[in-house]
């Protein structure tokens, strides 16, 4: 079953998705390109503005937040009134968090990686496993509706991450 | 036209759970808490994780080397995992899958559940021993079926049955705390329902400080994902969340 999904999903983009020149001007789906270097280090950074909010987390005093593949806000929250991030873990395609006796569970690339919790300013990364997720971050390659129109992605910009509504002089997609 | 059952889940079980008059506490200390639309989740000593097709289990008796145990083919369009006694709901676009935890190291397939169209069909039934929340999302463009909070008695948990629903506009996450739900409804609010008829929620009150996707009732903080950050919220009154700082 395994090896037939490539050809499922090549069919079921073919049955979806239909490209024309002749779709008028009007409201279309574009795509919003990952700014985030699948290369880049990760690495403990000082407390930043989150960019583009995720999933959320608790643990303890602690309460955490993906910031969509990039990385986790870590937040200390013994004194919730005065919760307040103590650092950015810059993890590249970061989505998910789980937590367990001070070791913390996420995804980097296509990998499962874990760390060492024990003093939150500073995760040490402890264990990788490749590939352990090679299908968790998959392209979008269209939006997420029905009989709509979208511009097409371009796979050389890079991983699409989200799909915003505008006036498009000229979709050439739709679904 | 497809329905989009969306942020699914299923969750939030009250009833015989003891778990529930729990809430108040951390739960446990050795694992933390997720929210409603996590696909990483820990249950016993085994993580699982789904991604867009598979269910994938690791022993973590040894927090710091999890063992890869199997993958499981799951469907199609997975989006979310949550654990429930010695269950597993599997929420994707259009289903739950439902699986067994007896051996946690092995899951098994007892059914899939909740199609909309199925939910339609069922006839109420009386029982309250226990009930799953979910939220099933609607989108604009190709709706046209009423986005809603449902409410599901799943006393027998292979064959839920939906027992009530409340309209919202675009629900995504949920929670609760003892007698009280928080369902977001992105940028209607955070609602919140008294469930001490947990077949009957009654609606209490929203809260409009930001666009809410999820939540964590952890303690007597309440964890909000919302679109540019956090808020938290002092839950000490849980029907009456009082606003503590915003995280951006």
């Amino acid at each position: 079953m395994r090896r037939l999904l490539p050809i499922l999903l090549l069919f079921s983009a073919c049955t979806d998705m239909n490209m024309s020149d002749d779709f008028p001007p009007g409201p279309a789906f574009v795509p919003v390109y990952a700014s985030v270097e699948w290369d880049a280090p990760v690495e403990m950074q000082p407390a930043k503005p989150t960019v583009t909010a995720g999933k959320i987390y608790a643990f303890r005093d602690y309460a955490f937040q993906v910031d969509q593949y990039k990385g986790i806000h870590i937040i200390d929250n013994a004194k919730s009134a005065g919760a307040k991030k103590i650092g950015f873990l810059q993890i590249p395609f970061c989505t998910e968090i789980a937590i367990r006796n001070n070791y913390l569970y996420t995804n980097h690339n296509n990998d499962m990686v874990v760390f060492n919790l024990a003093n939150p300013t500073a995760p040490q990364l402890v264990k990788r496993l490749k590939d352990a997720f090679p299908a968790m971050n998959t392209i979008q390659e269209h939006p997420p509706f029905s009989n709509v129109m979208f511009e097409c992605p371009d796979p050389a910009k890079g991983m699409v991450i989200d799909w915003v509504q505008q006036t498009v002089a000229n979709p050439k997609c739709r679904r | 036209m497809r329905l989009l059952l969306s942020a699914l889940l299923f969750i939030t079980l009250l009833g015989c759970d003891k778990s529930a008059s729990d809430s108040k506490l951390y739960n446990g200390g050795g694992t933390g808490q997720g929210g409603s639309l996590a696909r990483f989740t820990i249950a016993g000593n085994y993580l699982y994780t789904v991604d867009n097709e598979d269910l994938k289990v690791y022993e973590i008796s040894d927090a710091a080397n999890p063992v890869y145990k199997r993958t499981v083919q799951v469907g199609f369009e997975i989006e979310t995992i949550f654990p429930f006694k010695n269950r597993l709901f599997i929420g994707s676009t259009s289903v739950v899958h439902i699986f067994s935890l007896d051996d946690p190291s092995k899951p098994e397939k007892l059914s899939e559940a909740i199609s909309p169209e199925v939910m339609r069909r069922c006839d109420p039934v009386v029982a309250k021993d226990t009930v799953a929340f979910a939220t099933l999302r609607t989108n604009g463009p190709c709706g046209g079926v009423q986005s809603i909070l449902a409410v599901y008695d799943i006393r027998n948990v292979a064959k839920p049955v939906q027992r009530a629903s409340f309209p919202l506009t675009e629900p995504y996450g949920l929670g609760y705390s003892d007698t009280v739900l928080y369902v977001c409804d992105n940028q209607q609010g955070l609602m919140v329902f008294d469930i001490k008829n947990a077949f009957e929620p009654k609606y209490v009150t929203s809260l409009r400080d930001g666009c809410f996707i999820d939540v964590i009732p952890y303690g007597n903080t309440l964890i909000c994902w919302v679109r540019n950050g956090m808020i938290l919220y002092d839950i000490s009154d849980n029907k009456t969340p009082q606003f503590l700082t915003r995280i951006n």
